[in-house]
């Protein structure tokens, strides 16, 4: 209830909006002077009207309804408000119509001219008047604004007006009554939205939203244009079908708690379903007015109350009536239960695309006088409304249905169709229960029959009664003496084309090859390819070429599936011995084997039906399938592309330079032989970076291109008008169209460009599209109409023909269609079907998702494979790709959608030949000889390494130097691990005749063998020896694989810590470690010390040293756990030396084993698996490989062999771990690492690539995307990329794109660039030896994952590179890019001006 | 239980002036509209612990308080 207090508040008559005035309010101010907000209603009226009773009636009704006095204003700052005149006076004018002779054009014109007219707001926003047809016939017109009515208020209002005018015209006096204050339901919205609405409810609404699919487009239609305009036509239900649905309403499972919500109910499923059939769309949201008069005191008030609110629904296309109905119903449900006010974000209303508006009002009498209501529509409607079903119920069972539709979206025959399509759908529905909505067919027999024409090639088949070989031949004889192919070294004219073809095809009949075998051509593109190509056809055999880049597997798995009689080769990729069983011939024109073989050919007859050729397309399974490409299909392509494309008029010079294994490349090897022209032959490129269409371009002969998008993106920037090129044809994939215009742009608007698509399976292309420079204003180009004799329809799932604009599956037949898949008859069957209302033809299922635009040109929009179906919504990939590369200043893009890999590991395909360095280490290269590239520089700065190591004789020297100044009994502290090197050290010591303290770290994990050898080792040595250790190491373990994927670091930080500790507080003044020197390669020392110039070990000592200091700094689990306060001064550094005993000692394996069996009964360790002596290391190495996807040992192994310490054979043996994962489970539960669950199937990713001149904020794109993507279909991730590489067939690899993209990869959410020159330069070496491709400004080095010796590697580079001495330490004390530039800016100005003075 | 609902649905509409006997016609009256009986149906679930399947939501079962009473009773 209104307390007082509320009302004085607002002495002032001005108010705020509701929320849903205010959104019509907005509506209205977008929309300008259209009238879409118009309620119009005639009321007819069957009896005599007293106009001044009427007024005085009328008068009453706007003082009652407070409403009816409101005016609209904007206060200074925008803000829209309402204020409630005290009194307001409405004239009812009278227009007579009673002596005109044509009433109902006169009626119709006023009526629309009013209805058509905006309502000024600053006024009460009504307008009515009478008309008076005769004495006893009165129209009366009243036009409401929606901003202060709905469809409960205008029966309010009539209401009220019937009882008013009745009362009067009786004499009756008018009682006092309470009157309809809409204000008061001001302050009751308000302050039901200062309460928070219950959390469940808040749930509804936020999960509707994020299921919501914002682009639903009706009929395939793009709703981004949609304005205002619209019409309203009926739906024509049949009266049984009406009758059908008055009866359901009251039986189960229809009827509920009353008759009018089972219409609306009902209604509503007819709508979901109708939805789903003309958008394919899964979840199908519908708007719908709430009434929201829960209070009875609001129940009489006239006023804007009704909240738009949508329910959402998810549809099966196997729902029959029976099983959508109760969807809808608890959907329904939902949507009354939830439906408090306020409480749906507006994110939720703002979305609605399609609108139910069931209408149960009841316009009794007038008074007494008989009436007849009709509402107008004002041809007007909400413009984010595409399409609303009216459903009005007047009177009890009498059901009428109508559809407003938004003309600016809807084209002229959809208007027609909808209401038709929706009319067939019910009565289907209704007809059969249990039918399936998808199994309906909507499509009336005219719309058939138009669809079957346009989807008819636009060429007429052509006669088949040649063969391409036949065309060539009448070629040869047009044009004996002129050039058919242009190669690197070779120029054949026809007849010599012609003849050496028919030695060959001599040479293959005499090999018993012809009819009946295949013939693998495995070739450079080259003249040779050439005439192997029509030497095969010609000796009637068919071929398969196979390019020289196919990866091997993959040819030997054709070779399996074809067993072809010959491989037809040359020289340079002549088979070895690696395909053994099949004959082999090598073509080369240099060495013409064939000269002594006639070179006539005695044609033999083809029939149409044999194979030409077999294409290889990639499977789904990973098994390539062969296409069987017939005579027939071959020349009819042939011969409808020359006819198409150059009215079979004029010589074509096409260049050769696409994959010969790619059935684009058809086009290309054929039009030029038949034609008369010539084919420039473009060799592959054995780099891997076919760049030849660069060159393409530019050669003067050429006149015609056929290539994919991706490749023609190579040239569309470059500016072409002087290349003879006339026609384009784009094949292979999407062609979008931003590329097609920049084509123009290079090539001029002259240039004939073409789209076409075709499978392999339907012989290269069988639809086509002509493109106009100036028709460019879709994303996607078409790809236009059949041509080439083929037939093209859409099916649904249910083989039902979809409406026009509706997607769904390409079928295609005619001529083109390909015999079938070579060995494989299931996959030919399945995929080469007959369809039921098709008659006998034969489809081939292409698999691609296509719609019919309002020109009745395909478009293509995807694979239906690749739809990526997330949370139900099916979404195109090209969809998202495409509103991405509408983002300003994003170039491309391209959605991968893949299973992400948890094992990232592996296994080495080679080893470095020198050091044994495996290739999954990353960014390893090697040499021809199979040297890395470690190995390789170390070479050059071999002779500095040298330097650094010293002798036994100068550590003697320093540890005695070291214990003479020191009272402590022990010379110095050993760390022996038990393992062969710190045995051997410790040995060593003792043999050195020092007093050595032995100190082990008790990780919890060491092994029982080990412990046996570190007991033997000190009893038979004689020093004295402790363990040490701490309740901590889980932590540390736990942390350190989290941090570095391994155990050892934290495990060695760990041992220094302790030890340092422990020296301390014995006084032992050195400690010394026994790490190989593998392992200062790995833990200290790097390339970059040793490169310098000026070369000093003294300051590789230095070095060390400042990242010691900086190492025992780090905030980790170590400093967590263990005290590290004695670190914080650099004394410590000074009482206690630490000295690796192998940088004075060299010593080879074999050597080692000997000394340590011998001299101490040291046993290598069994029970870890090779000779470290640590448990829990198997477990740092299984975690290593699966998340760096390498071995850990692998990079100080190799250091190891390049030292000379370990050989290559057995560094390569020990890499090669056999780990059990189940042990490893259980070893990482109990240490407390976080264990995935390997059966949780990985969740498919969505990933976008995009290529723009700086990487965009992931949360910016995410924000940009959602606001036409549902928010379950966001990419995860958004990866800023160089390029997208391509594979041989010139399409997208994403194989490679993911590869390469890695290390492109940025943190996008914290992603800084550079702003100066110092910055670019320092991010450039982080960014090259922290192994990333992007870092931002003000990422911190620890975050990165920095250690001391990632410090030492880049301080050394920026030391060097700049003529810089910065200490290690300077990289944690300014710890991001932009804080160490800072440092770097001001030491340079310092240097600079010391260099001035 | 009937005392319950009675309160609820007074309280939902907002009043203790609102008269309601147990036997009174709470639909056809228009004292409860589609939403009032979604929300006194959520009420209902949560406070006597029965689920409404949606088929079940016809008007002699929401007629009257006393018709409530019986079908909740019969859910039991």
């Amino acid at each position: 209830m209104i307390s007082d207090k509320e009302t004085q508040n607002t002495s002032s008559n001005k108010f705020p909006l509701t929320k849903s005035q205010e959104s019509i309010w907005a509506g209205q101010q977008i929309s300008g002077d259209h009238p879409l907000y118009n309620m119009a209603h005639t009321f007819a009226l069957y009896g005599p009207i007293i106009p001044a009773t009427f007024q005085k009636a009328f008068d009453k009704l706007i003082q009652h309804f407070d409403v009816l006095r409101y005016v609209f204003g904007t206060h200074p700052n925008g803000e829209p408000y309402q204020e409630i005149l005290d009194e307001y006076h409405y004239e009812i004018s009278v227009v007579d119509f009673s002596e005109k002779e044509n009433k109902d054009s006169l009626i119709k014109e006023l009526i629309d001219e009013k209805t058509g007219r905006n309502l000024d707001l600053s006024k009460p926003p009504f307008e009515s008047f009478l008309i008076k047809m005769n004495e006893v016939e009165f129209i009366w017109f009243l036009n409401i604004h929606h901003i202060i009515t709905d469809v409960t208020s205008i029966q309010l209002i009539y209401d009220k007006m019937s009882e008013y005018y009745h009362q009067l015209n009786q004499g009756d006096e008018i009682e006092e009554e309470t009157k309809s204050s809409f204000a008061s339901y001001i302050y009751f919205e308000q302050s039901s939205l200062k309460k928070d609405p219950p959390e469940k409810s808040v749930q509804h609404w936020n999960k509707l939203v994020r299921n919501q699919h914002t682009k639903t487009k009706l009929y395939g239609q793009d709703i981004k244009k949609s304005g205002s305009e619209s019409v309203r036509v009926k739906v024509d239900l049949d009266v049984e079908v009406l009758k059908e649905l008055n009866r359901l309403v009251n039986q189960p499972p229809f009827r509920s708690l009353n008759p009018d919500l089972s219409y609306y109910m009902l209604c509503s499923t007819f709508l979901v379903a109708y939805i789903h059939k003309i958008t394919n769309d899964k979840i199908i949201t519908i708007g719908s007015p709430s009434l929201n008069r829960q209070l009875p005191e609001f129940r009489n008030v006239a006023g804007l109350f009704i909240e738009l609110l949508p329910f959402q629904v998810e549809v099966d296309p196997y729902d029959s009536l029976l099983t959508l109905y109760p969807k809808v119903r608890a959907a329904i449900f939902d949507f009354l239960k939830y439906s408090n006010p306020g409480s749906p974000n507006s994110e939720v209303s703002r979305k609605i695309g399609v609108v139910i508006n069931y209408i149960p009002n009841k316009f009794s009498s007038f008074g007494s006088i008989p009436v007849n209501m009709n509402w107008i529509h004002p041809n007007h409607i909400d413009p984010s409304h595409v399409l609303r079903l009216q459903v009005n119920n007047f009177n009890d069972e009498d059901i009428s249905i109508f559809m407003d539709i938004n003309t600016s979206v809807f084209a002229d025959h959809q208007v027609k169709q909808a209401p038709v399509h929706f009319q067939s759908l019910v009565s289907n529905l209704l007809t059969d229960q249990n039918k399936e909505t998808g199994a309906i067919d909507i499509l009336t027999s005219n719309e058939k029959d138009t669809l079957l024409k346009k989807c008819s090639s636009i060429q007429s088949e052509l006669p088949r009664q040649k063969n391409i070989l036949d065309l060539f031949r009448q070629a040869v004889i047009e044009y004996p003496s002129e050039y058919a192919i242009y190669g690197d070294e070779w120029q054949i004219n026809y007849k010599t084309l012609d003849e050496k073809s028919n030695q060959l095809a001599n040479h293959l009949t005499s090999q018993k090859i012809g009819k009946g075998d295949q013939v693998l051509i495995r070739m450079k593109r080259s003249p040779e390819f050439i005439i192997g190509v029509l030497a095969t056809l010609k000796s009637g055999a068919c071929y398969i070429p196979v390019p020289i880049d196919y990866p091997i597997k993959r040819l030997e798995m054709i070779l399996l599936d074809v067993s072809p009689k010959l491989i037809l080769s040359d020289k340079k990729h002549l088979f070895a011995n690696s395909v053994p069983g099949y004959s082999q011939i090598q073509i080369n024109l240099n060495e013409w084997e064939f000269d002594a073989i006639p070179n006539e050919f005695n044609s033999i007859g083809i029939p149409n039906n044999d194979p030409a050729y077999i294409m290889y397309t990639s499977g789904s399974t990973g098994k390539p399938k062969g296409v069987v490409i017939s005579h027939g299909s071959l020349y009819n392509y042939v011969h409808s592309a020359y006819d198409y494309y150059f009215h079979s008029n004029g010589k074509i010079h096409a260049p050769l330079f696409t994959s010969i294994g790619f059935d684009l490349t058809i086009t290309s090897l054929y039009l030029p032989l038949v034609s008369g022209g010539s084919i420039q032959v473009f060799e592959d490129d054995d780099s891997g970076h076919d760049l030849s269409i660069l060159k393409v371009v530019e050669n003067k002969k050429v006149n015609f291109i056929k290539l994919t998008p991706s490749h023609a993106k190579l040239i569309s920037d470059i500016h072409l008008s002087h290349s003879n090129i006339s026609t384009i044809i784009l094949g292979g994939e999407n062609l979008d169209s931003k590329l097609t215009q920049k084509l123009f742009q290079s090539f001029g608007k002259n240039i004939k460009i073409y789209n076409e698509y075709g499978p392999t399976e339907a012989t290269v292309g069988c639809i086509v599209k002509d493109i106009k420079p100036d028709g460019l204003n879709k994303q996607s180009v078409p790809i236009g109409k059949p041509f080439a004799g083929a037939k093209a329809i859409i099916l649904d799932d249910f083989n039902n023909l979809t409406p026009i604009g509706v997607p769904g599956e390409l079928y295609v037949s005619g001529p083109g269609l390909a015999n079938g898949y070579w060995n494989n008859e299931e996959l030919s069957q399945k995929s080469f079907t007959k369809i039921d209302s098709q008659k006998d033809e034969t489809y081939y299922k292409t698999g691609d998702l296509v719609r019919i635009n309002d020109d009745f040109d395909f478009e293509y929009l995807g694979r239906i494979d690749q739809q990526l179906k997330i949370g139900g919504i099916r979404m195109e990939k090209e969809e998202l790709e495409s509103v991405l590369k509408q983002y300003n200043g994003i170039k491309d893009a391209v959605i991968h959608h893949f299973t992400p890999k948890k094992d990232h590991y592996q296994a080495p395909e080679q080893y470095c030949t020198k050091c044994g360095m495996p290739s999954n280490y990353p960014n390893i290269e090697y040499d021809e000889d199979g040297v890395c590239n470690y190995c390789q520089s170390f070479e050059t700065y071999q002779k500095n390494v040298s330097q650094y190591f010293k002798s036994l004789e100068e550590l003697q020297q320093l540890l005695k130097s070291a214990s003479a100044t020191s009272p402590c009994k022990y010379d110095c502290m050993m760390l022996l691990s038990g393992g062969k090197d710190s045995s051997y050290a410790l040995a060593k010591l003792v043999d050195m005749g020092l007093n050595v303290l032995a100190y082990t770290l008790d990780n919890g994990y060491i092994s029982d063998d080990a412990k046996r050898n570190i007991k033997t080792v000190v009893v038979n040595l004689g020093v004295d020896h402790m363990y040490d250790t701490t309740p901590h190491m889980n932590e540390i373990f736990v942390d350190s694989l989290k941090r570095f994927s391994n155990v050892c670091n934290g495990c060695f930080k760990t041992l220094y810590t302790l030890s340092t500790k422990k020296a301390l507080e014995l006084g032992v003044p050195v400690i010394v470690t026994g790490l190989s020197r593998g392992q200062f390669f790995e833990t200290r020392l790097t390339e970059e010390l040793f490169r310098k110039r000026q070369f000093e070990v003294a300051d590789i000592d230095q070095t060390i040293l400042d990242a010691r200091k900086a190492y025992h700094r780090i905030p980790d689990a170590v400093s967590k756990y263990l005290d590290v306060s004695m670190f914080e001064s650099d004394d410590i550094f000074k009482k206690i030396q630490f000295v690796d005993f192998y940088r004075f000692c060299d010593v080879n394996l074999g050597e080692m084993f000997s000394y340590l069996d011998k001299r101490l009964n040291w046993v290598r360790p069994k029970d870890t698996g090779r000779s470290t002596n640590c448990l829990i290391n198997d477990l740092g190495i299984y975690i290593h490989r699966r998340e760096r996807g390498y071995h850990n040992y692998a990079f100080p192994y190799s250091w190891d062999v390049r030292m000379g310490h370990k050989d290559k054979k057995e560094a390569i043996e020990e890499l090669d771990d056999s780990i059990n994962p189940e042990e490893m489970k259980s070893l990482l539960a109990e240490i407390g690492y976080p264990v995935e669950n390997e059966e949780d199937q990985p969740q498919k990713q969505l990933v976008a690539y995009y290529i723009s001149d700086k990487p965009v904020k992931s949360e910016k794109l995410k924000n940009y995307i959602a606001q036409f993507i549902p928010q379950s279909a966001l990419p995860a991730k958004f990866i800023h990329t160089a390029e997208f590489p391509l594979n041989s067939n010139g399409k997208i690899d994403f194989r490679m794109l993911s590869h390469e993209s890695k290390a492109f990869q940025i943190e996008n959410e914290k992603y800084i660039a550079p702003e100066n020159e110092i910055e670019e330069a320092i991010a450039e070496i982080w960014q090259e030896v922290m192994q990333k491709d992007s870092i931002s400004m003000v990422t911190p080095f620890l975050e990165l994952g920095g250690n001391s010796l990632l410090a030492i590697r880049i301080i050394s580079r920026i030391n060097e590179n700049l003529y810089l001495s910065l200490k290690v330490t300077s990289i944690f004390e300014n710890d991001t890019i932009r804080k160490l530039s800072k440092v770097i800016e001001v030491k340079i100005e310092e240097l600079m001006r010391a260099n001035d003075q | 239980m009937k005392d319950k609902i009675t309160a609820y649905i007074q309280g939902m509409l907002a009043g203790e002036s609102v008269d309601i006997k147990e036997d009174d016609d709470l639909l056809s009256t228009g004292l409860l509209d589609s939403i009032s009986v979604m929300k006194l149906i959520a009420f209902l679930e949560e406070e006597f612990d029965v689920e409404v399947p949606a088929d079940e939501m016809v008007i002699e079962n929401f007629i009257s308080v006393s018709a409530i009473s019986d079908f909740l009773n019969s859910k039991k």
